[in-house]
């Protein structure tokens, strides 16, 4: 051994004296911690334990030569897969040192606090904050070292420092102050350095650099957006950088996970080319620390006291835990390392409490993890039962329905995947059987279409024909279709038609020969309140974005803007000169909206009809009907108020800014009528208290 | 002038006079030969009585108690303990440790013999029957001004089976700017050094022990309000991880030779236990229960701010607490037995019989949010739990039935004004229906009913919600299996009234009872329109329960309740795990076996396999299952949803056949027994020894175990005749 390090052997009698019973790990009596998974509309539901605190094991202070104790404060900790051994990198305030413990049931632990280097020199950890372990090797991050430790795990004998590599693409900038570190048996290593906003540091064995990987996008401003959008350069979006990573992991085919605190995707897994496979479908900013297994299922922690697991694809499996005051088994603090026992067991470094807890699984979870090791391998129908039995245990348990739904499209049971699928909210799926189902249907009933389509196309025109011979056979039909339509509500309603065909004739005519009653107006309105609400029921799954509100609430939202806008049109063109009375402005906006009034429920019925193959046609269709509306508005607007094109660009963009002011004014109203209110509120109770 | 100060001095020295005279013919009387024998010399005042001795030092109140065999000290330093500071040691020694609260709400604390702070202490004993007392000035005295200044009276009574250490008299200087906020009496008595062979029992869940010779990884000491806090007061949010409420006002001390139990038997309401084990602060052991006199209240100042302050009036009450002192060291098995006792004498044991039963929660129906108001989902209809528990009953009669979300709209639309039957399951008739022909078959039916929350926004209104002490609507995040929802208050006349209309009602409906969900478990004060401090909150719902007719079920009662419980619901079957209790124990199953039967929270959602039924057999506890008949997903979107993810009946038949099987076929056959003791026989194996000869031993072990001729299987229980 060329150099050797200086080890401090804690065992037997010595372990007994000093730690005595403190560390004797307490037989498990852990309440079951309940927790949640992904239900449906990706909320949070409650669900049957997935783990149960089993033991833990006290980080044991340092007992300086004064007899005092000083309070470990343990940053990381990784587990050797190969035996068992725990690694915790102690951070407190006296003796900064790495623990080896054989268990978690094992009371006795070697310690390292220094090495002897290559120049002979005794150096002393100044402040580890990470440890790794490899196939052969321990790896420890100090940040004031600025240095990766490299040592043989089977003796702590010392190999070799990385620090900061001499390379040009590094950066002059760059501090090397290592915070974190992983490592995998190809010799690869990756280094999170403190503030480092270019992601994490790829190391070869021999500390040289390769590069970094994993950075985090920038944020972007409204602005940034918009000059990107527009193709100019933004010199403060060149500047600015994402969030420095805060941790990392590594899987067993060695690819790299990074874990960045207090960022809107914190855990992330990358592919070797450092692009980003997946987030987890749940994020949680809190996340401070992650572990993947054999299997791929990633286990975090979260700073909050929450450990969250995902199976290898990021969907969201369990979840518990959540900070408590109390000092209960099981209840995390502070966690700042997460892995799992060869034995399947969680093992949580909590650096609060200054503990290591494991937690060992339900039959709940072994199932979970079961039945998602059937999915990961694409064994759907195999994985069936599995799914079911997760089920009986929770209905609402989304990843079941999704495994199902498979399942059911391998066994051609179409219209068991469309359900699962919905209920799973996996639309892509739902598109493929729903296209299955539609299919096989115009397969088997095509010639029950066709045929009666050509016999109605063929009816239809030999009653034309009768009719024209025949004048009078039809004439007592006519002439009630007539009176119906003579009547002034039915003969205000058509005139949505004339709208279509010549909208500014139309206007005109609202304008100056008053064609159209106030009350066919307002039962047109109605007609859009009412499309606002059968939308939401008729809009075909795949199509349907909009949630089910408050009946009231989607009346008021739906009508209020567009009264608004009638009102705001009515004052900028009053200061503009425009013509347009209210009342006139109130009956031609609605109208100008005919092409919605008569083309939305047939497109919502036709959502229903169409997958995701056919979505260009529905969005085409909905855009035309929109864009339909606003050239008709413009028109409106043009002839209304007799302006031209520009002045009625004009007059509809004042109109949007008096709608944005309108709104602000209101808002501004609401909070100083809500202070005022709680103000005089206050006083009564003072004055009623006394 | 003169003459009135003449006049004052000579009325004082009659009175000295009188009360000397008076002091030496109680003296005198005493020392007749009758009970109690009162001595003392210059350092110290004694009294014997019965098989005891109290003595007591004149100068620091410092007391002993003596059998034949052992002492009990009030509290003391051990002689080689070289490292304790002098705030410490005043804690352990000093008969109280005040807290007190600043104007803006901040909490010290003094120790009245605290040389380091220096509070200054006048004591003036007197005798008394059985007892003597001691009238006690303080004065924090580091504080210049302001302080607190407090007199009040303790009392020590010499029982047939220990002491009785008394609280009254409490005057405060009304210029102590400073306010009386709580006091720890005697915080020392029955403490003990270092790691020993002792334990402490704490009525924590099921009941916990605290082994005293294993070093804690716990780093705070144990603090449980009794009853739970007062949310009208303090906070409304309850935590995620809200350990089990403390229930019964009492912990055990056992050392080497001799053991102690401690029962608060008044001001209960206002009573916190602690215990701490060596390494928190010092290295002494010990447990000793604190009393609430001021709470600081969280004021409403307008625009959503607040401020702290004192509680304006003191809490109304005189602590007592009564050490029963034995001069052998008990088992938890004997502190149950003895303390069963105790509370039979004090008439506050349940008075039914238990009979082992599954329960069956069906929940019948809940609403969900529609576009326009709310859709009913129906989960369950009375012909189906007629079907369903017809079906079970091939298993065996052995159920109760408790219904919830029955009345119209379904759970969350539940309010306790009135309790009409949605016709969607089937209405009036169908339930009545049902509960005859469940009637017929031997089985009991309860209805479900909250009477003290509501959700938030379902109905509750008025002057019917409480109001905290800040003029706001107590309102409890209560969390129900990992997720919380928002619940309302009534006040306790509400509650009161509407308990006749419920036992009219359910007599309509042919019910046999209630199952009441917070009435024994929640106890808080309401302020403004309706004003009731916690003691009058509880006399009020006593007065109510005890004059109602019918069954009555409780969620995890409180002490005050359990005469009027005839089944007790959600039973702990574990303690809550604080880092500082070293084991569960069936403490609470062993104090109320054969009075009443125990059933568990429901298990299918909380499914933690065979280990957890047979924890059942083991602590003596029915299961209960959630089912409906309906699929679970139906439930999506409606506030049920939040703790209900698993419930249809088609998926958990076998599972509740299984648990008939398993639990109930076995314990029957203690019905009605006491659980008279427990001990561990092997490694994973309990022997559960009932008053009725029968034994059930519990094998958690992964091998079968043999004994009287019985092998007992893995994960399995067996009954034996006792030997």
């Amino acid at each position: 051994m060329k150099t050797r390090s200086k080890l401090i052997l804690f065992f037997s009698s010595l372990a007994m004296l000093i730690a005595g019973l403190c560390l004797a790990p307490t037989i498990a009596f852990g309440l079951p911690t309940s927790g949640e998974v992904l239900g449906p509309d990706s909320q949070l539901v409650s669900t049957q334990p997935s783990y149960v605190a089993k033991s833990r094991l006290r980080i044991e202070d340092v007992l300086t030569g004064g007899g005092f104790e000083i309070a470990s404060s343990p940053e990381d900790m990784c587990v050797d897969h190969e035996d068992g051994s725990i690694y915790v990198a102690d951070n407190n305030s006296d003796t900064k040192r790495i623990l080896k413990y054989e268990s978690p049931a094992s009371s006795s632990f070697v310690q390292l606090d220094s090495y002897i280097n290559e120049s002979n020199q005794t150096v002393f950890f100044k402040n580890p904050t990470g440890v790794a372990v490899n196939g052969q090797h321990l790896f420890v991050a100090d940040k004031l070292l600025q240095k990766i430790v490299v040592f043989d795990k089977a003796d702590f004998s010392f190999v070799k420092e990385i620090a900061r590599p001499d390379s040009i693409l590094v950066g002059s900038a760059t501090r090397f102050a290592p915070t974190k570190v992983a490592a995998d048996d190809k010799g690869n290593i990756y280094a999170v350095l403190e503030g480092l906003t270019n992601g994490v540091m790829q190391l070869d064995g021999e500390g040289n650099f390769v590069s970094y990987i994993g950075a985090n996008e920038t944020t972007k401003s409204l602005l940034t957006s918009l000059q990107q959008f527009f193709g100019v350069q933004s010199e403060g979006y060149l500047l600015s950088s994402g969030d420095p990573v805060t941790n990392v992991a590594l899987d067993s085919k060695g690819l790299l996970y990074t874990i960045t605190n207090k960022s809107a995707a914190a855990l992330k897994k990358l592919n070797t080319s450092g692009n980003t496979i997946f987030s987890t479908d749940y994020n949680d900013i809190n996340t401070v620390a992650a572990f993947v297994d054999e299997d791929g299922n990633i286990f975090s922690a979260q700073s909050d006291g929450h450990v969250t697991i995902y199976d290898g694809y990021g969907s969201l499996l369990f979840r518990f835990g959540g900070r408590g005051e109390e000092e209960i088994m099981g209840v995390l603090k502070s966690p700042t390392a997460i892995s799992v026992l060869p034995n399947g067991e969680l093992l949580v470094l909590d650096k609060e409490a200054r503990m290591l807890v494991t937690y060992q699984m339900t039959d709940f979870a072994k199932l979970v993890f079961k039945a998602v090791s059937y999915y990961k391998d694409g064994l759907y129908l195999e994985g069936e039962s599995s799914w079911n039995e997760v089920l009986k245990y929770n209905a609402k348990f989304v990843l079941a329905y999704k495994a199902l739904a498979r399942a059911s499209m391998k066994k051609a049971d179409y219209n068991a995947a469309l359900k699962q699928f919905k209920i799973a909210g996996d639309k892509a799926g739902y598109s493929d059987a729903f296209w299955q189902i539609r299919d096989s249907w115009i397969r088997a009933n095509l010639g029950y279409v066709v045929i009666p389509l050509a016999v109605l196309v063929l009816a239809y025109a030999v009653i034309k024909a009768i009719i024209a011979r025949r004048q009078t056979f039809l004439a007592g039909p006519r002439q009630f279709v007539r009176n119906i339509g003579g009547a002034p509500v039915v003969r205000d309603l058509g005139f949505t038609f004339s709208f279509l065909r010549h909208p500014r004739d139309a206007v005109y005519e609202i304008k100056f020969k008053k064609r159209v009653s106030l009350i066919g107006a307002i039962c047109l309105y109605a007609v859009f309140v009412a499309l606002q609400i059968l939308r939401v029921y008729l809009t075909g799954y795949l199509f349907n974005d909009i949630g089910r509100n408050d009946g009231l609430q989607t009346i008021l939202m739906s009508t209020l803007p567009l009264l608004l806008l009638v009102v705001c049109n009515y004052y900028v063109s009053t200061v503009r000169d425009g013509e347009g009375k209210l009342k006139d402005i109130f009956i031609s906006f609605i109208y100008a909206l005919s092409p919605y009034l008569l083309l939305a429920l047939p497109l919502f019925l036709l959502s229903n009809a169409l997958t995701y193959n056919e979505q260009a046609l529905f969005y085409i269709l909905s855009g035309l009907i929109y864009l339909w509306c606003a050239v008709n508005i413009v028109l409106t607007v043009m002839e209304l108020h007799d302006y031209s094109f520009g002045k009625a660009i004009i007059n509809i963009l004042l109109t949007l800014v008096c709608f944005i002011l309108v709104i602000a004014f209101v808002f501004i109203l609401y909070v100083l009528g809500y202070q005022l209110f709680n103000y005089i509120f206050s006083i009564f109770k003072e004055v009623a208290a006394r | 002038m003169k003459a009135i100060w003449k006049a004052i001095i000579t009325m004082s020295l009659v009175a000295a006079v009188a009360a000397s005279v008076g002091s030496y013919a109680y003296l005198s009387r005493a020392s007749k030969g009758d009970d109690p024998e009162i001595s003392g010399g210059e350092d110290n005042m004694e009294v014997s009585y019965g098989r005891f001795t109290l003595k007591l030092d004149r100068s620091t109140l410092h007391f002993t108690v003596s059998s034949d065999s052992h002492t009990w000290d009030s509290g003391s330093i051990d002689p080689g303990d070289e490292a304790i500071t002098s705030l410490r040691e005043a804690f352990l020694v000093s008969p109280a440790t005040i807290y007190s609260l600043s104007p803006t709400g901040g909490e010290t604390s003094f120790s009245m013999f605290d040389t380091g702070h220096a509070p200054t202490t006048t004591i003036r004993l007197s005798s008394e029957p059985n007892g003597i007392r001691a009238r006690i000035g303080v004065v924090d005295g580091k504080r210049a001004a302001p302080s607190l200044s407090l007199t009040f009276n303790i009392h020590y009574i010499l029982n047939q089976d220990g002491l009785t250490l008394k609280v009254d008299g409490i005057e405060e200087n009304p210029e102590s700017t400073n306010k009386l906020s709580r006091i720890a009496l005697y915080p020392g008595f029955g403490s003990s050094y270092k790691l020993n062979s002792g334990y402490m029992l704490i009525p924590d869940g099921s009941g916990a022990i605290i082994d005293l010779s294993k070093k804690t990884d716990a780093q705070s000491a144990l603090q449980l309000s009794t009853y739970g806090k007062d949310f009208a007061v303090n906070a409304s949010k309850r935590s995620y991880y809200a350990a089990e409420q403390l229930a019964l006002p009492m912990y055990g001390i056992a050392g080497e030779d001799s053991s102690m139990m401690a029962m608060v038997e008044s001001g209960q309401e206002y009573s916190e236990l602690n215990a701490k084990v060596m390494g928190m602060a010092d290295d002494y052991n010990c447990a000793y229960f604190r009393f609430l006199f001021r709470d600081v209240i969280y004021q409403y100042q307008g625009m959503d701010q607040f401020k702290t302050v004192p509680q304006a009036e003191m809490n109304s009450f005189e602590p007592s607490v009564h050490y029963k002192l034995y001069d052998s060291p008990l088992s938890y098995s004997e502190y149950a037995s003895e303390y069963r006792q105790y509370l039979q004498g004090k008439n506050l044991l349940p008075k039914s019989s238990s009979s082992a039963k599954l329960r069956l929660d069906f929940l019948m129906a809940d609403s969900k949010k529609a576009l326009f108001g709310e859709d009913l989902v129906k989960m369950t209809s009375a012909d189906d739990v007629k079907s369903i528990v017809d079906e079970l009953s091939n298993e065996g009669n052995r159920y109760e039935v408790s219904l919830r979300g029955y009345t119209a709209g379904g759970l969350s639309h539940s309010y306790p004004y009135s309790l009409p039957v949605d016709g969607a399951i089937g209405g009036n008739n169908g339930v009545h229906a049902l509960i005859s022909d469940l009637h017929d078959k031997g089985i009991s039916t309860n209805l479900q009913v909250d009477m003290l929350r509501s959700l938030e926004g379902k109905g509750a209104s008025g002057n019917d919600l409480a109001l905290n002490v800040s003029q706001k609507q107590v309102t409890t995040n209560d969390y129900v299996n990992g997720t919380s929802n928002e619940f309302q208050r009534l006040v306790p006349s509400k509650t009161a009234s509407l308990m006749k209309e419920y036992e009219r009602r359910a007599g309509e409906l042919g019910a046999d009872g209630f199952d009441f969900q917070s009435l024994g478990f929640d106890l808080y004060s309401t302020f403004f329109h309706e004003v009731n401090t916690r003691s009058q909150s509880k006399k009020a719902y006593v007065d109510a329960i005890s004059s109602f007719g019918l069954g009555r079920h409780m969620r995890k009662p409180n002490l005050y309740m359990l005469p009027y419980c005839d089944g007790y619901l959600d039973a702990p079957v574990a303690c809550s795990s604080f880092l500082i209790e070293t084991e569960s124990i069936p403490f609470l199953s062993m104090l109320l076996s054969g009075k009443v039967n125990l059933y568990s929270s429901p298990i299918n959602l909380n499914y933690l396999g065979r280990e957890q039924l047979l924890k059942m057999v083991d602590y003596g506890v029915c299961p209960s299952y959630l089912l409906t008949k309906e699929e679970t997903m139906l439930l999506i979107d409606s506030p049920t949803s939040s703790f209900v993810h698993t419930s249809e009946y088609d998926l958990w038949k076998d599972d509740v056949a299984d648990a008939y099987r398993f639990v109930i076929e076995t314990l029957k056959q203690v019905d009605g027994a006491t659980f008279s003791s427990r001990e561990q026989i092997s490694q994973n194996v309990f022997r559960n020894c009932y008053s009725n000869g029968k034994d059930i031993i519990v094998n958690y072990g992964d091998s079968p175990y043999a004994i009287g001729g019985k092998e007992v299987p893995s994960l399995g229980s067996a009954v034996i005749d006792h030997e």
